[in-house]
């Protein structure tokens, strides 16, 4: 007999499937297939400009066209004119406004860092050399990198054609509290905060964040006459493919039903087209981190199926650490205004909330900066407004948690300002205002945060904490405690999976998902093992190919909440299908049964008559049995009619210790407690908490990418300057969960983990250095500078 | 590969793995990128290209380096180990054992350059190499280390998922655990 699985899988603490592999350097990540070519692979190295604005006047590439090993050097002034055909719907990573950078399809210069030419030679070195040998001169024109002097700008108005503060021009679906809205009023804030009892009003400013995934961002590409072949750093393999198909113009109706596809499994796409191969396909098996900067596809990825196309060879090309500042985006620089009043008891009267965000001078980027203050508390009065400062800076992107991380940060830093106006324990204001529904009225599916409150609490021992700051001493340190909590939107759209069950008794289960580092190959495992009834070594799990089953972005907390559910339903259609040749079977005990008579139990068809392991029927079968399913809303969750909003909710506990001479801050302990629903794999999700606090507490002490004012670059482009947590900076963490399943989202109850992780650290942190020593730092990052005038 | 004219290859013969190998290559190549490029051997990560995250981390004689920022002409004649010389899918260290019973990784980028730096550490532990936590008071064995110790030691390797409490972990429990020789 097949071996079946009668304990349960979901929910058990499980060992990444992919742990040998990621231990001993065998992933393959997308540089790494250079492994699959001889010398046929060319190397591409980027040249970028210095200048932050105008034109390029003259670019001189004599001398590195003339280095040893130099194949070509690509510029705007031999580039081929690519189509860049735009999509019939933009997907939701891209900005709605504007028009992406189409590298070296133009003289013009929007940032410092941005790509004017590409070098490609026979090796690296070769390729790298030369590139410091191509002369670029620019015709420059004022440029403007200022956020503070720019967002008091008057607001630009229809006819101007340059940049200004503006509110956004398309606010993604017509909803107030989804979208991205310029202005939402409910009540009247400004009478009621005007009438509060206690108020507080805070200006608090969050500089520049790269995402920087330790894997820089890297593409190869290849040609099979017009078939296109990518390996490329991405969060969605589909999306990728459509990006480059669209590029190149290749098979407009190819391109034009992907749009579809992405409502639509994409099996019944191809066999509408009667092709089971796309002319483009993705290959990215392991992302090495990316936290955003992989939901785009960047200018370096075209450009190098582009340099492919024309040198009919191969090309690789991997991005520096320094390109990475001004290459795949990063979180914006912005500045908000938080105004909080409440009675005398701590309700909240009058919420008003406003941001500033910078953006690029050629797309608009925006971020859910402002939703989380229409959901976070009870409040009559309320008033968000959004807007947006265009700058001569790459445009910004997602990184996770984007929005969320930043307006939640001020609400929050905001929150233990009045407390301490009040005299009143933090926690418990936050208690006090605790919703039961948004702003709007409609009720939450599942929320378990005053659990949460009472877990964290106990956990960090809140109960002892004086409520007055500067009261802890410790030695040389003054110690303090802070407390904040976190909201994240819980999301799901349509995806796709197939699941082939074979006579040897394993499965193959396919996704085009992706896994960046959550563990979304073991979590579907998990899944798969689950609905089959087989024991988890008889998973094989794959994704990261955009020949798989489509799948939405990985992104947005929504892979488990998406693909889960598709795992599941394509397993479940396969068993159907082996039900249906059993019952037909005169050798099978559930012969001459009727399907809805059978069932699956622990990896056993159950019928009237007898029972036998899914698996031996499909032994008997002899043959590979395989279906394809899709589950999901055709648009994401969020955006669609519903009787519930769902979110993730949670808190977040520092113990911080400050040095009383040097001012310098230092993180000794965290707990956090999340209410994401059911949680699938008990390790991998605490893995993704911790690191979500890893990142949040960098948020909050070190990370900044410091704009120089003169000439508009990133002065600490490096590593060693950009300073990311290390393992010293990293203290005790703790991840704990409290909730139950939200049945309402999906069929596994799942609302997913990795950006409620990183929303809330920052702002507890600093809530912390305030108690410790009295100084509330109110621009991000907390550097002992900032606190040590105070201590 | 065409050799360029200003640059003409070295050849150089360097252990690798415990198999001597005789190469040809640029003397602008670091160790990184001939690994990489020219041996196949991608365990050892290109993470900044400067020496400033670790997930390169080689073993160069025995000492922890990292390989981006060492030249590969200049390892003629000396021992070089890289993860795959670690320990490989069926035969993994006990330190690789430990990440993955510990989750100390994520996406697996900066995980081969924390192994082989884990397993350094062990070594100079053993050994009595003091560090700035305790520079006055050398251990005599890596399971005497403080979580501070290990932190502090392992703070050349940057993991960008934040597993760093996963990493202490599996450092304790193979401090605890592997004998100093296998280290």
């Amino acid at each position: 007999m097949t071996t079946t699985q009668t304990t349960p899988i979901i929910g058990q603490a499980t060992r990444r499937v992919t742990g040998p592999l990621k231990v001993s350097g065998q992933a393959t990540y997308a540089a790494e297939f250079s492994k699959d070519f001889g010398p046929e692979l060319a190397h591409g190295v980027l040249v970028t400009t210095m200048a932050a604005s105008g034109r390029i006047a003259s670019i001189d590439t004599e001398q590195a066209e003339a280095a040893p090993g130099v194949v070509r050097v690509f510029t705007h002034l031999n580039a081929p004119e690519l189509p860049y055909e735009e999509p019939v719907m933009r997907p939701q990573v891209q900005p709605q406004v504007g028009d992406p950078l189409r590298p070296l399809q133009t003289d013009q210069i929007f940032f410092s860092g941005q790509t004017v030419a590409v070098v490609v030679a026979e090796t690296l070195e070769q390729a790298e050399h030369a590139a410091t040998l191509v002369r670029v001169t620019v015709d420059e024109a004022p440029a403007d990198t200022n956020l503070h002097a720019a967002r008091q700008r008057p607001e630009a108005d229809e006819e101007q054609d340059t940049p200004r503060v503006s509110a956004p021009k398309k606010p993604a679906e017509n909803s107030t509290m989804t979208g991205r809205p310029s202005d939402v009023t409910v009540g009247d804030p400004d009478a009621a905060f005007e009438a509060a009892a206690h108020t507080v009003d805070l200006d608090i400013e969050i500089k520049t964040l790269v995402n920087h995934p330790i894997e820089p961002h890297a593409t190869i590409a290849w040609w099979e006459g017009n078939k296109l072949t990518v390996h490329d750093k991405t969060q969605w393999v589909d999306n990728a493919r459509h990006k480059l198909a669209l590029a190149f113009g290749i098979r407009q109706e190819e391109i034009d039903l992907k749009v579809d596809a992405l409502n639509t499994a994409k099996d019944a796409v191809e066999s509408v087209l009667g092709i089971r191969e796309s002319s483009v396909r993705v290959i990215t098996p392991f992302t090495g981190g990316g936290f955003g900067s992989g939901l785009r596809t960047w200018p370096h990825t075209f450009l190098t199926a582009m340099a492919a196309r024309e040198l009919d060879r191969p090309v690789r090309l991997v991005l520096t650490r320094a390109e990475m500042f001004t290459s795949v985006g990063h979180r914006p620089h912005n500045l908000q205004r938080v105004r909080l009043g409440a009675d005398a008891d701590g309700r909240l009267q009058s919420v008003i909330h406003e941001g500033w965000q910078e953006t690029s001078v050629y797309e608009e980027y925006t971020m859910n900066l402002l939703n989380t203050t229409r959901m976070a508390y009870a409040t009559p009065n309320l008033r968000t407004t959004y807007r947006l400062v265009p700058l001569n800076v790459q445009t910004p992107t997602s990184m996770r948690a984007p929005g969320e991380c930043s307006g939640a940060h001020a609400l929050e830093v905001t929150m233990d300002a009045l407390a301490a106006e009040m005299g009143m324990d933090p926690l418990e204001l936050r208690r006090r205002n605790n919703a039961t529904h948004d702003v709007q009225g409609t009720p939450f599916s599942s929320k378990h945060l005053a659990e949460a409150y009472d877990l964290g609490a106990e956990k960090i021992g809140w109960a002892d904490r004086p409520l007055a700051p500067r009261s802890m001493r410790d030695g040389d340190d003054w110690v303090g405690l802070g407390v904040s909590s976190t909201f994240y939107p819980a999301n799901r759209i349509k995806a796709s999976a197939s699941a082939r069950l074979l006579p040897d008794g394993t499965a193959q289960v396919h996704t085009a998902a992706s896994d960046m580092g959550p563990g979304t190959y073991v979590s579907m495992t998990m899944v798969a093992a689950d609905t089959l009834g087989l024991p988890l070594d008889k998973v094989r799990f794959a994704l990261g190919d955009s020949d798989f089953p489509h799948a939405p972005v990985h992104g947005g907390s929504m892979t488990m909440a998406s693909v889960g559910p598709a795992v599941r339903a394509a397993c479940q259609a396969a068993v159907q299908a082996v039900i249906e040749l059993a019952i037909d079977d005169d050798a099978s005990p559930l012969a001459g049964a009727s399907a809805n008579d059978v069932r699956l139990e622990h990896g056993e068809l159950i019928g009237p008559g007898g029972r036998e392991t899914l698996m031996d029927a499909v032994r008997r079968h002899g043959e590979p049995v395989e279906a394809t399913a899709a589950s999901g809303p055709n648009k994401l969750q969020m955006l669609m009619p519903s009787d519930y909003v769902f979110h993730s909710y949670g808190c977040v506990f520092a113990r911080v210790r400050v040095d009383a001479r040097t001012g310098e801050p230092r993180v000794e302990k965290v707990v956090a407690v999340n209410d994401v629903g059911k949680v699938i794999n008990p390790t991998t999700a605490a893995s993704q908490t911790i690191g979500g606090v890893v990142m949040g507490i960098g948020m909050a002490l070190m990370e900044e990418a410091i704009l120089d004012p003169n000439f508009h670059r990133y002065a600490n482009d490096t590593l060693a300057e950009y300073h990311a947590l290390t393992n010293r900076d990293a203290p005790e963490i703790e991840a704990h969960f409290v909730g139950e399943p939200d049945y309402e989202l999906n069929p596994l109850g799942a609302r997913g983990v990795g950006e409620i992780a990183t929303v809330g650290t920052s702002s507890a942190v600093i809530n912390a250095i305030t108690h410790a020593t009295g100084v509330r730092v109110l621009s991000l990052p907390a550097t002992l500078d900032k606190v040590l005038h105070a201590v | 590969m065409p050799a360029p004219s200003d640059s003409p290859l070295v050849d150089v013969a360097i252990t690798i793995n415990g198999e001597s190998r005789d190469l040809s290559v640029d003397p602008r190549a670091s160790l990184l990128d001939t690994l990489r490029l020219g041996l196949d051997l991608n365990g050892s990560k290109k993470g900044c290209n400067q020496g400033a995250c670790g997930a390169c981390t080689v073993l160069l004689d025995g000492e922890r380096v990292n390989a981006c920022l060492v030249l590969a002409v200049t390892c003629d004649g000396q021992e070089v180990t890289t993860v795959e010389g670690i320990g490989m899918p069926g035969h993994l260290h006990p330190l690789q054992d430990a990440f993955i019973e510990h989750d100390g990784f994520q996406c697996g980028y900066c995980t081969p350059g924390q192994i082989v730096s884990g397993v350094a550490l062990l070594a100079e532990a053993a050994t009595g190499q003091p560090s700035v936590v305790d520079v006055d008071l050398s251990p005599d064995s890596a399971a005497h280390l403080s979580d501070e110790e290990l932190s502090e030691r392992m703070s050349g390797n940057i993991c960008r998922c934040g597993a760093y409490p996963g990493i202490r972990a599996a450092l304790r429990h193979a401090a605890q655990t592997t004998p100093p020789a296998s280290a």
